[in-house]
């Protein structure tokens, strides 16, 4: 029973991702994404995204900023340089958080929005449920997405499709 | 014509007698204050009403300037007002005046010039009582004021449940999905057990902490009473003994003045035992804590100042989000965040402000300053 849920939900996957059923390698799934960042300066959330990503075979690599200076420290220099295949695929950037707020992040980041839309998927993850900080997300171009946490399995599944 | 002129200039004659004494009459008895002033600014006639507003009798009235009866604050624009009228120009005007016991009483002014032949003799005014109309309008205004909080408190309260309470809330459901997975680790199936049971107690923590400042606003009409702030200083420190022990901290109590306010006890005891706590969690780890309280009374006011050699804090960075709720500035610590919102709620619920000076490195002054008399 374990095994057939596996198979189908990993076929599914692949199915949805244009793979077809031949993509579909035992229970082992090959990572999509080469590496993902994830900023949030709450250490349960953080774990809680990375284990729901590693468990859909999400990327290899994951690297998890529980301070978005930290963050914008890496992820500046690679901007400025240009170095695409250094810059993760995908990064989820929490709202709320001490210092240097979401908002803040993109503020920053937003001299190269070009950049960031050609080379990476940035998405907002927040708990928050406020409309207006949906609205206030729309204004940055370069945002792909804004995310409820918990981040969901079909989510995850959707993003995936994306890529 | 000319037979019918004279009965018309008969009954003009009679009229206007009428018209003089009916004038007498309603100067009289008219419900408002109707009066007479000179040039010299002295009352010349005064009607009942004025007697009853002033509660002072004609004789007290007459001949004294009326400008001892307006209220100190209304002396210069009733004296430009005065002047208005006498030079010709009629004036409609509010301001207040001191009665015989020294109450204050709200006018509409209504003066015109008075003027014999072509010469200016004086002035002759109305006024009518509007006290009880003021003192709605401002009652009306408080109630206004009010309101405002509230919805602004609201406003507050939605924040709340839209970012700090859905918090603990996203973790427990993610955690719960996560935890129905068949194939996780061991290591990450017990992490998430550990998360679980930490978020659900936040989201208690948070629930009670709410629950609580949601009481505090309820609590209007707290009796106040005579506090000793030094003997509240040694209540606080018995209340939290442990977490002094257990952080090695000493606390000293500076200036031997004796300060006694007359307020409520509950806030400031709370207010004294968040700021003490406060202290203790932001402490530094290089160096033992130490926390001086000082307390001095100035004019009719009380400060108690709250002084750590903790962490500190760049105060520029912060600013404003210092006593917000569920703000953190300290990644190590875990904080709830409520204590200085608490804090600047009660303080301002006893009327007096708070103050904050701090240091990177090398600490952080709290000074309340409440009135001696609530």
């Amino acid at each position: 029973m374990e095994v057939y849920n596996t198979c189908v939900r990993c076929c599914l996957l692949y199915f949805e991702a244009g793979g077809g059923q031949n993509g579909c390698v035992g229970d082992k799934r090959k990572p999509m994404f080469k590496s993902v960042y994830i900023i949030d300066d709450d250490e349960v959330s953080a774990f809680l995204t990375e284990a729901m990503l590693a468990a859909e075979h999400f990327a290899r690599k994951y690297d998890t900023f529980l301070n978005p200076q930290d963050a914008l420290q890496h992820l500046l220099p690679l901007l400025q340089q240009d170095q695409r295949r250094s810059i993760p695929d995908v990064i989820f950037l929490d709202l709320n958080m001490p210092y240097v707020d979401g908002w803040q992040f993109l503020d920053t980041l937003a001299p190269h929005a070009p950049l960031i839309k050609c080379s990476c998927m940035l998405y907002m993850l927040t708990s928050s449920l406020d409309f207006n900080d949906v609205r206030r997300a729309q204004k940055y171009d370069f945002l792909a997405g804004f995310l409820q946490k918990p981040i969901e399995e079909e989510t995850i599944r959707d993003l995936l499709h994306k890529a | 014509m000319e037979n019918i002129s004279p009965p018309i200039q008969s009954s003009a004659g009679l009229a206007s007698m009428r018209l003089e004494r009916l004038n007498r009459l309603l100067f009289n008895n008219y419900p408002d204050a109707i009066y007479t002033i000179g040039m010299d600014g002295a009352f010349h006639t005064v009607n009942h009403t004025v007697c009853q507003v002033l509660q002072r009798t004609q004789e007290e009235l007459i001949g004294q300037s009326f400008q001892l009866f307006i209220h100190p604050e209304h002396w210069e624009e009733s004296s430009f007002y005065f002047k208005a009228a006498t030079q010709g120009l009629p004036q409609r005007y509010q301001t207040v005046v001191l009665n015989g016991s020294g109450e204050t009483i709200f006018l509409d002014v209504t003066n015109f010039p008075l003027k014999v032949g072509s010469e200016m003799v004086g002035i002759f005014g109305i006024a009518k009582d509007i006290t009880v109309q003021k003192e709605r309008e401002q009652a009306m205004l408080r109630t206004t004021q009010e309101l405002q909080r509230q919805n602004e408190e609201l406003e507050l309260f939605r924040k709340i449940i839209a970012h700090d309470f859905r918090s603990p809330i996203a973790r427990l459901l993610g955690l719960g999905r996560l935890l129905q997975k068949d194939n996780l680790q061991e290591k990450t199936q017990q992490t998430a057990l550990v998360a679980l049971l930490q978020s659900a107690q936040q989201l208690d923590g948070m629930v009670r902490d709410l629950n609580q400042m949601l009481a505090l606003h309820h609590q209007g009409d707290e009796p106040r009473e005579k506090c000793d702030v030094e003997e509240l200083v040694q209540l606080c420190v018995a209340n939290i003994q442990q977490e002094i022990s257990s952080a090695g901290a000493t606390i000293t109590l500076a200036g031997t003045e004796r300060l006694e306010l007359f307020t409520v006890k509950a806030f400031l005891v709370s207010i004294l035992q968040n700021l003490l706590s406060n202290a203790i969690k932001y402490r530094s780890s290089e160096r033992p804590l130490e926390v001086k309280i000082s307390l001095r009374q100035l004019g009719e006011e009380a400060l108690i100042s709250v002084t750590d050699n903790g962490t500190g804090m760049n105060l520029d960075k912060i600013g404003p989000s210092l006593f917000k709720m569920y703000k953190r500035f300290h990644q190590e610590i875990d904080g709830k965040g409520l204590g200085l919102y608490l804090v600047k709620e009660q303080v301002r619920l006893l009327q007096g402000r708070i103050e904050v000076a701090s240091t990177p490195g090398v600490g952080t002054t709290f000074t309340v300053t409440l009135p001696m008399h609530l």
